[in-house]
C-alpha cells in the first residue's frame, strides 16, 4: 500500500471473530450464540465457531443456555478478534444474567441464562480502551476515555 | 517507503502555535528554510488549520515523505516511540495493525477530506520565553533570562520578539478558537516556564469559566517554581499531565539547568510527585539528554523506575547542534553507553510483546522507561561522534562559563581528556 487510496474499501475490511467453547455434558444442554444478531449455534456438537462482522461494528455476542443442572458447564474457552482474545482476557466486562442470581463475571456458565458481551462501541475502539491505549479522540466530541 | 510508515494522522486534529506566535501542523515538526511561515497576526488559527495544513494532509495522503517529519523517523529508527505513533494512537490506529484500524479509526471520514471543517482537538501551546531558567542547551526564544544573558555576551544582537501573548487581540482570537472548539481535548503548555507565564493561568481561568474542565491540561515545568495559586485552579480539571524537567539527579543538573541547584530541584520533584500522585495526575520526567548529561540518565530513569512515574523526551536533541550527544568522542560515548546498559540489565526485561505505544499507560510505565532508555542506547552505540560539533561547543560553553564563573570540569573532571586537546582553556 502505497498512499490513502490504495485502502480497501470499508466494506470489505472484516474482522474474524472465532469463539471456542468447551461444554461438558452437551446432550443436556439448550444452547444458543449469537452474535450481532446472528444465530452462529443452537444445536449440534461442533462448538468451534467463526464469523466475520465489519471492521466498524459492534460486537454484541450472547450466550443463552438452558436445562442446565448440577453435571454440565459451559467454558468459554477462547473467544478472539483476528487472533487477538477477547475472553475471557477481559471476562470482567462481560455480562451473565442468570437464575442463580449470582451475576459474578465469569467464563464458566452453570446456570439458565445469557452471557454476553456488548463492547457498545466499534470493537476495535473497545479494544483500544481495555489495552490501555489511552485516548481515542473523535472529530465531532470529547475524547473517548 | 510503505504508506504505514509515512502516515500521520496528526494534520487532521492537532497544530501548535510557537513562542513567536508562528503555527506548526505538528509539535515535533521540524522548520525548513526559506519556508513561508503563517503567524497569527497574519491568519487566524482556524484558517491555519482548516486551510493552511492541507497540502500537508494531502501528502500524508499521498503516502509523500515530509522533510518535516525527520524527527519522527529518526525516533522511530532507534525504537523510541515516535511522536508519530502516539498521535496514531490517539485515533485509534496501531501500526502493527495499520489497515483495519484506519479504516475502524473514528477520524477515518475526515482522513478522506483535506480541507478541514473541525477545530483542533489537540494543541501545544507555547507561552512565551518567559523563564527564570537559563538551561545551557536551550536558546533565547525559550528563556528570556537566558536571552539577557546572551545579549550582555553578544551571542545575539537583538532580544526575541515578544510572544504573541503579550498582544491583547491576538491572545483574545486564540482563546476564542479553542473555547469554541466542540472536539478539545488536550491542551500541552509550554514555555518558558508556565507556572510563571501570566497567559498560562488566565487560560486556566478561561477555560474554567466556561466549564472546560474535562479538557486535559498538560505542561511541563522547570523545578525552580511551586505556586499554589496555579495548583488551585489546576486541581479543578479532572486530567492534568505533568511534565517535571530534569536532566539528572546528580550535580552535573546544576550545570545544564542553570541557576538552579539539584538539592531545591530534587525537593520540589519530590513535591511535585507526591502533590500529582494524591490528585491522580499523569506524570512524567522530561528530560532532553546532551553530551553533558547523558552520561547520568540513568539517574532519572531510576528515579523515574520507583516513582512509577514515565520518563519522556520529544526527541534527539538537534539544536543547538554542539549540545548533541554526538559530540562526545567515541570513548566518552561508550562510557556512557555502557553505564547505561548495565542500568537497563539490573531491571526486569520488558515483554517483547509488550508494544505499548501509549507512554503514559500506568500499567506500562516501568517497560515504557526501559524502552525509553533502550533508544538512548541504541542512539549512542550507533550514532557516530560528529568531531565538527566541537569547536564551535568549546566557543560556546567558554563564553558563557565566564559569565557564570563555572567548568564542565568541576562535573566531569574526567572530559578534560577530549575538552582540553580540543582548545578548552578554563580551569
Amino acid at each position: 500500500m502505497k498512499n490513502f487510496y490504495d485502502l480497501p474499501d470499508i466494506d470489505e475490511v472484516k474482522i474474524r471473530i472465532d469463539i471456542d467453547l468447551v461444554v461438558d455434558n452437551i446432550s443436556d444442554i439448550d444452547m444458543c450464540v449469537v452474535l450481532n444478531g446472528v444465530i452462529l449455534y443452537d444445536k449440534g456438537n461442533t462448538i468451534a465457531l467463526s464469523a466475520d462482522i465489519g471492521v466498524t461494528d459492534i460486537l454484541n455476542l450472547e450466550i443463552h443456555v438452558n436445562n442446565m443442572s448440577d453435571c454440565n458447564s459451559v467454558h468459554i474457552n477462547d473467544i478472539s478478534a483476528d487472533g487477538v482474545n477477547i475472553m475471557p482476557t477481559h471476562n470482567y466486562l462481560a455480562k451473565y444474567t442468570n437464575v442463580s442470581g449470582k451475576d459474578t463475571p465469569t467464563n464458566v456458565l452453570e446456570f439458565d441464562g445469557v452471557w454476553n458481551i456488548n463492547t457498545v462501541v466499534p470493537l476495535l475502539h473497545w479494544m483500544h480502551g481495555v489495552n490501555g491505549n489511552g485516548w481515542l479522540l473523535n472529530p465531532m466530541n470529547k475524547k473517548e476515555k | 517507503m510503505k504508506f504505514k510508515d509515512t502516515f500521520c494522522s496528526s494534520p487532521w486534529f492537532h497544530m501548535r502555535i510557537t513562542n513567536q506566535g508562528y503555527y506548526n501542523f505538528c509539535r515535533w515538526q521540524t522548520t525548513k528554510n526559506n519556508t513561508l511561515r503563517r503567524n497569527i497576526k497574519d491568519v487566524t488559527p482556524t484558517e491555519y488549520f482548516q486551510q493552511d495544513m492541507v497540502g500537508i494532509r494531502e501528502a500524508m495522503k499521498n503516502g509523500t515523505p515530509i522533510e518535516e517529519c525527520g524527527l519522527c523517523m529518526e525516533m522511530e529508527s532507534h525504537g523510541k516511540v515516535s511522536g508519530r505513533e502516539k498521535q496514531l494512537l490517539k485515533t485509534g490506529i496501531e501500526l502493527d495493525n495499520f489497515e483495519k484500524t484506519t479504516i475502524a479509526s473514528p477520524f477515518y471520514h475526515e482522513f478522506k477530506k483535506v480541507t478541514s471543517d473541525i477545530l483542533p482537538s489537540d494543541w501545544q501551546i507555547d507561552l512565551g520565553n518567559y523563564c527564570n531558567g537559563a538551561c545551557v542547551f536551550c536558546d533565547p526564544k525559550h528563556s528570556s533570562t537566558l536571552a539577557g544573558e546572551f545579549l550582555k555576551l553578544n551571542l545575539i544582537s537583538e532580544p526575541p520578539s515578544p510572544s504573541w501573548c503579550s498582544n491583547d487581540v491576538q491572545f483574545d482570537e486564540f482563546i476564542n478558537t479553542i473555547i469554541s472548539s466542540s472536539s478539545l481535548a488536550y491542551l500541552h503548555f509550554i514555555g518558558g516556564e508556565t507556572l510563571i507565564t501570566p497567559a498560562f493561568k488566565k487560560i486556566l481561568i478561561t477555560l474554567i469559566e466556561h466549564d472546560l474542565t474535562d479538557v486535559t491540561i498538560g505542561f511541563t515545568t522547570n523545578l525552580m517554581v511551586w505556586d499554589d495559586s496555579i495548583n488551585a485552579l489546576l486541581m479543578k480539571f479532572d486530567n492534568v499531565n505533568l511534565g517535571l524537567s530534569i536532566e539528572t539527579l546528580s550535580a552535573v543538573n546544576d550545570y545544564a539547568r542553570y541557576p538552579s541547584k539539584i538539592e531545591n530541584a530534587k525537593m520540589i520533584l519530590d513535591k511535585w510527585v507526591k502533590f500529582g500522585k494524591e490528585h491522580g495526575w499523569l506524570m512524567q520526567i522530561r528530560i532532553t539528554p546532551t553530551w553533558i548529561t547523558v552520561e547520568d540518565i540513568d539517574s532519572v530513569f531510576e528515579y523515574a523506575y520507583h516513582s512509577l512515574i514515565g520518563v519522556e523526551s520529544c526527541n534527539y536533541i538537534h539544536e543547538p547542534s554542539y549540545m548533541r550527544m554526538d559530540v562526545l568522542p567515541s570513548e566518552f560515548k561508550n562510557q556512557a553507553a555502557d553505564r547505561l546498559e548495565k542500568w537497563i540489565k539490573s531491571k526486569e526485561k520488558p515483554n517483547s510483546t509488550d508494544n505499548t505505544v501509549n507512554i503514559r499507560n500506568p500499567s506500562t510505565v516501568r517497560s515504557n522507561i526501559i524502552r525509553d532508555a533502550i533508544s538512548y542506547l541504541s542512539y549512542l552505540r550507533r550514532t557516530p561522534h560528529d568531531p565538527l560539533l566541537i569547536p564551535k561547543m568549546i566557543d560556546f560553553i567558554t563564553t558563557i562559563e565566564t559569565n557564570r564563573g563555572n567548568s564542565i570540569l568541576d562535573y566531569k573532571p574526567h572530559y578534560e581528556k577530549f575538552l582540553r586537546p580540543a582548545g578548552y582553556r578554563r580551569s
